[in-house]
């Protein structure tokens, strides 16, 4: 299977809030050389939401579940439960019979430390990492844990990932302004596009 | 881009300013307006940038500096 071992398969929110928590989460992937799978990198209308994640899940060795929207932030709002879902049709292929199944890693990612364990008690005793919503803690909590679960020898430091984060985000920032984008347009630009200029900026380095 | 800076919160709390392409902060601070005030000076000396992050890496705003100003 093609970059098993590098692919990352994302399964976040993909609100406008949590979008620059994205943006951090993808770019950390690939400065440390791994390949963030998201179900936004295909938009054939064709296909099934839950055939392509179950595709994404299948090539990929690493999960990185962030269950951040597990609560409801207004009265009679409903939660979402595709994270969970997507997260324990992960988790469930550990299980399958087969070597490569149990090879596979899991991060499971939250906004606050133990809220997640009211929603999901079955996750009661694994390790779940809290961002605070914060950027360096994000880099943190995905670089510390690919070191561990990936082997990864000299991995740089947080503080050089988060340095270069910010530059590029200013530097795309800046171009894009300056290239007639709106505010509204740049909020919505297209997460697999944003992917690729940061290949082409880290490329550039 | 040689002349932008950012200003940003750590996790600790602090405000730091930091030069594009440095990966250690310039200064630290206690608080917003010391970090603003500091980054400000800089970039205004430059004629460069200066980009404002919220704590989830968003750019809150881009000040541009112009020469004189």
């Amino acid at each position: 299977m093609k970059d098993f071992e590098k692919n990352v398969f994302v399964n976040c929110p993909f609100d406008q809030e949590y979008r620059p928590l994205l943006h951090v989460l993808i770019f950390t992937l690939l400065y440390l050389g791994f390949r963030p799978r998201l179900a936004l990198e295909r938009s054939d209308s064709g296909e099934s939401r839950l055939h392509k994640i179950v595709e994404l899940i299948h090539e990929s060795k690493f999960g990185i579940h962030d269950l951040s929207r597990c609560q409801a932030h207004e009265k009679d709002e409903l939660f979402r439960l595709n994270m969970p879902l997507e997260l324990g049709i992960d988790m469930g292929c550990k299980y399958f019979p087969g070597k490569r199944w149990k090879t596979k890693r899991l991060l499971v990612l939250e906004t606050e430390r133990y809220r997640y364990q009211a929603a999901i008690s079955d996750l009661s005793g694994c390790d779940i990492k809290a961002h605070q919503n914060d950027a360096d803690l994000l880099i943190k909590a995905v670089r510390d844990w690919l070191v561990q679960e990936a082997s990864l020898n000299q991995a740089p430091p947080v503080s050089e990932m988060s340095s270069a984060f910010q530059d590029f985000y200013g530097s795309e920032y800046d171009r894009l302004r300056h290239s007639g984008w709106t505010e509204q347009e740049i909020a919505h630009l297209p997460t697999d596009e944003l992917k690729r200029n940061m290949m082409t900026w880290m490329a550039s380095r | 881009m040689e002349n932008a800076y950012h200003v940003y919160q750590r996790p600790n709390g602090r405000w730091s300013v930091r030069k594009y392409g440095a990966v250690r902060a310039a200064r630290n601070f206690g608080n917003r307006s010391g970090a603003m005030a500091f980054g400000k000076k800089m970039a205004r000396a430059q004629a460069g940038k200066l980009f404002v992050h919220q704590r989830n890496g968003r750019i809150e705003s881009l000040l541009e500096f112009t020469t004189g100003h």
